[in-house]
């Protein structure tokens, strides 16, 4: 299944660098990825509409970067990590204009959720998103892509270019906060 | 699924009782036909900004003329050369003005001072042209005067001087 889907990439990539089937390549890519970069983005930024952007811009850098990408790691990892880049740059510049705290932020962001209409869970989740917002950048991202896309810790490792065993103890941390957050709440 | 490293997660019931009991589904929405309508709204944007690009290249190629350190060194370029020029006038007006101010008295005096160094020839020449008597026929004529009445007044008798002569 994951050997056709790379089979699959290899011949996106292929047509892409024609310059007569480019457009037609890039829409299948598009098509292909866009639910699961959309959702990563999403439960990094919370809001539907910071999510659209963001999800344009990860797909606008894939378009001027995708001819010198090298094939060295796969396709999916490569824009994951632009994905997860572009959700950082963009909290960060929330952050940035009034030099607001980590905290704040991640206060809009849960203040967010509960206002959000396109958030149609139970409490208890809801109550779960908040608690994953608690969490520092990276653990965030670690449980997110553990617990939620069910990646492969070899996977995370060449996404966010760090070892197995970081990820693993991150994802512990995670769970643990997570678990005290529940409890408290 | 490897005991090693997934050891955590196989023990999630028991490390994070609440974690676990909570449903492992997504519990956020998008609005009706977004993904129907996100790859035509990607592609659009990938058009612009592939536009943008190529204009905002000819923006920087003009920016790049047109540079604050370039306009810099244009203006102190023409500032410099229009400082020159006008230092250049200023001393060309100075050299005429002092000049107006010397006495012709004083200039034939330096003339006759020093005859050796005037081309006489050159000024003959240019009185010629420009229709005025010489000036050092005229001091020449003023001296024979005084000549005269230097010997009208010491009563000396010109024929005596020229049987000298």
């Amino acid at each position: 299944m994951a050997e056709d889907a790379e089979n699959n990439d290899a011949e996106l990539l292929e047509q892409f660098r024609n310059e007569s089937t480019r457009n037609y390549a890039f829409h299948q890519l598009v098509t292909k990825y866009q639910k699961r970069i959309y959702w990563q983005v999403r439960r990094l930024v919370i809001d539907h509409d910071d999510a659209n952007d963001v999800v344009q811009n990860v797909f606008i850098k894939v378009w001027k970067n995708l001819e010198n990408f090298k094939e060295a790691s796969r396709l999916y990892t490569w824009l994951y990590r632009i994905a997860i880049n572009e959700s950082l740059t963009f909290i960060k510049q929330k952050r940035a204009p009034l030099f607001v705290a980590f905290e704040k932020v991640e206060y809009g962001l849960s203040k967010t959720l509960k206002d959000d209409n396109y958030f149609k869970g139970e409490e208890i989740e809801k109550l779960l998103q908040q608690a994953i917002l608690t969490l520092p950048e990276k653990q965030r991202i670690v449980f997110n892509l553990k617990y939620f896309e069910d990646m492969k810790y070899e996977e995370m490792a060449q996404v966010l270019d760090t070892s197995v065993g970081a990820l693993k103890a991150s994802f512990h941390h995670a769970v643990k906060k997570i678990e005290e957050f529940l409890k408290k709440n | 699924m490897n005991k090693n490293t997934d050891i955590f997660e196989d023990s999630l019931d028991k490390e994070a009782p609440l974690l676990n009991a909570i449903p492992k589904r997504n519990p956020f929405t998008v609005p009706d036909g977004y993904f129907d309508s996100l790859p035509a709204q990607i592609m659009e944007a990938c058009r612009e900004s592939t536009a943008k690009k190529s204009t905002a290249f000819v923006y920087d190629k003009i920016f790049w003329l047109f540079r604050p350190q370039w306009m810099l060194a244009v203006f102190i370029g023409i500032i410099s050369i229009s400082l020159f020029l006008r230092r250049d006038s200023n001393n060309l007006e100075s050299y005429e003005s002092i000049a107006a101010t010397i006495p012709d008295s004083v200039i034939m005096e330096h003339l006759q001072n020093n005859i050796d160094y005037v081309d006489v020839s050159s000024l003959e020449e240019m009185t010629q042209k420009q229709g005025t008597m010489p000036a050092i026929q005229m001091q020449q004529d003023t001296t024979n005067e005084q000549t005269i009445n230097y010997l009208i007044n010491n009563n000396v008798d010109a024929n005596d001087i020229e049987n000298e002569l």
